[in-house]
């Protein structure tokens, strides 16, 4: 299931997000919690998934594991599938301004 | 030690969210899941609990990496079957959920889609294969009530049965995966409360049916096997159906003319028991015979008469007007116009074929069924008298 650039889960793009700052496998879950202010409370099941599922796509790497714990960081294709999902999610919000007006109308 | 309970597997193992909800109902019976086969799952006996039960599907084997990363959260690992992975966690716990993004949880299911897929493919045409094979047996054989008889059709089409079922349950299992993969992508979690009741008594059927299908298949020939013997013709008359040399040519100078032996058995004076789930009782006697003092009139030697029986006592009378057919078809190559049809009282069918020297007879009356080949001098009618008595 390669990405071929739609719409990110959101573990997805939540774990992307994080990993901008290299992360324990292990701190993601809460890291997502902080980062998503709360929002966000993945599985670990879900977590798993998504980390073998990007490390395929190569949108993360390992970049240190000492046997017992492994450090992950993002990579130059995954700031860049992030990047463009970052647009296309403030395209959809900007294009939705208009919600926005008619609450002000009323 | 615990004791240990088998229990029937309700559903189809690919059946995720029936499967947790079984395993957390027998917890709750004090049944706590220790193991998982192809038709049972193993349980402890234990205290009742609500245990919460999960299963993850995965790419490959067990992960120490994942299975220390659930535990963290409150999981544990149980068992697995094939790419099937159980956790348990106990409910009052409240862990979170193991998946919380139902189309995340999709992609962990390609790797299990592919290999179903690929499984169904290769199956489909080992089918073809095989079904091709067992047509040819028994549509395209010149014997084929003899087949049966004989015993080895039979398993055969017993194995027709098993395979069509494995070929089905193979598709199957590939397109409800599909359609599991489709749903979650759509945003819908698995039901983990699925009701496992709903389907269960036909899949107890289904078991039930496979496992005495399999001893169908293994059975009949392991007995087939034990009860054939071999065993060396006796001077004296015996209580078998088959006709005698000193009852025939009816001459006291008539002795054995033995043959080729081996193990202590004369081949040429002996006779086979068998048995098949067809034909019960089954004979096939050999007996050669020397009168020094006579010879054959067209001056080949002296005189050695010899007969040759073959009897079978059939489970389906039915099966009798076939097997007399196969016989005839296995025996007579040559000469087939010389073949009589003869209306008799004492036989259902009866067929002769003689010349000066060699008699056939093929007869069957009820459910038994025999064919008597003999080199001599002596009339038909003679040994059909005696064949009556059979």
């Amino acid at each position: 299931m390669s990405y071929t650039g739609g719409p990110m889960t959101e573990a997805m793009y939540y774990v992307l997000l994080t990993l901008m700052n290299p992360n324990h496998g292990y701190q993601l879950m809460s890291a997502v919690k902080e980062v998503s202010k709360g929002r966000v409370q993945m599985g670990p099941g879900t977590l798993y998934g998504v980390l073998t599922r990007m490390q395929g796509d190569g949108l993360i790497q390992i970049i240190t594991d000492d046997g017992r714990r492994k450090t992950y960081a993002i990579t130059s294709d995954g700031k860049e599938a992030l990047k463009q999902e970052y647009q296309r999610l403030l395209a959809l919000v900007n294009d939705g301004v208009i919600l926005e007006e008619g609450q002000n109308d009323e | 030690m615990s004791k240990i309970v088998l229990k029937l597997r309700p559903n189809d193992y690919w059946r995720i969210g029936e499967h947790e909800s079984w395993f957390s109902d027998m917890a709750k019976q004090g049944l706590h899941l220790k193991k998982t086969g192809i038709r049972f799952a193993h349980f402890e006996k234990g205290e009742p609990k609500n245990t919460i039960y999960r299963i993850d599907v995965t790419r490959g084997g067990i992960s120490y990496e994942r299975n220390n990363l659930y535990s963290e959260y409150g999981w544990n690992y149980v068992t697995s079957y094939g790419k099937f992975c159980v956790y348990s966690s106990p409910a009052e716990l409240n862990v979170p959920e193991l998946h919380t993004e139902p189309e995340e949880q999709s992609y962990t299911l390609s790797t299990l889609e592919t290999e179903l897929k690929w499984t169904a493919i290769v199956v489909s045409i080992a089918m073809v294969f095989f079904f091709a094979m067992m047509f040819s047996i028994f549509f395209l054989s010149s014997t084929p009530y003899e087949n049966l008889v004989t015993g080895q059709s039979f398993q055969q089409l017993i194995l027709v049965l098993l395979e069509t079922y494995v070929l089905l349950t193979t598709i199957q299992a590939w397109f409800s995966i599909r359609f599991l993969r489709k749903s979650l992508l759509e945003g819908k979690p698995i039901n983990h409360d699925a009701d496992w009741r709903k389907s269960r008594w036909r899949n107890y059927a289904i078991s039930f049916t496979l496992i005495i299908l399999s001893l169908i298949t293994i059975l009949p020939p392991v007995i087939s096997i034990a009860k054939a013997e071999t065993i060396p013709l006796p001077m004296e008359k015996t209580n078998l159906p088959i006709i005698r040399l000193a009852e025939i040519e009816d001459n006291p100078d008539l002795q054995r003319n033995p043959g080729y032996s081996r193990d202590g058995i004369d081949h040429s004076n002996q006779y086979d028991s068998n048995w098949s789930i067809f034909a019960p009782i089954q004979y096939e006697a050999a007996e050669h015979g020397l009168i020094a003092d006579e010879q054959w009139k067209d001056g080949s030697g002296p005189y050695s008469p010899s007969i040759h029986t073959q009897y079978y006592e059939l489970r389906f009378p039915g099966m009798a007007d076939g097997l007399l057919k196969d016989l005839i078809q296995r025996n007579i190559y040559e000469n087939k116009e010389k073949l009589q049809r003869v209306k008799s009282d004492d036989f259902d069918q009866l067929y002769v074929m003689e010349d000066a020297e060699e008699k056939q007879i093929f007869a069957s009356h009820g459910n038994k069924v025999f064919y008597i080949r003999y080199y001599g001098y002596t009339d038909t009618y003679k040994i059909l008298a005696l064949a009556e008595n059979l």
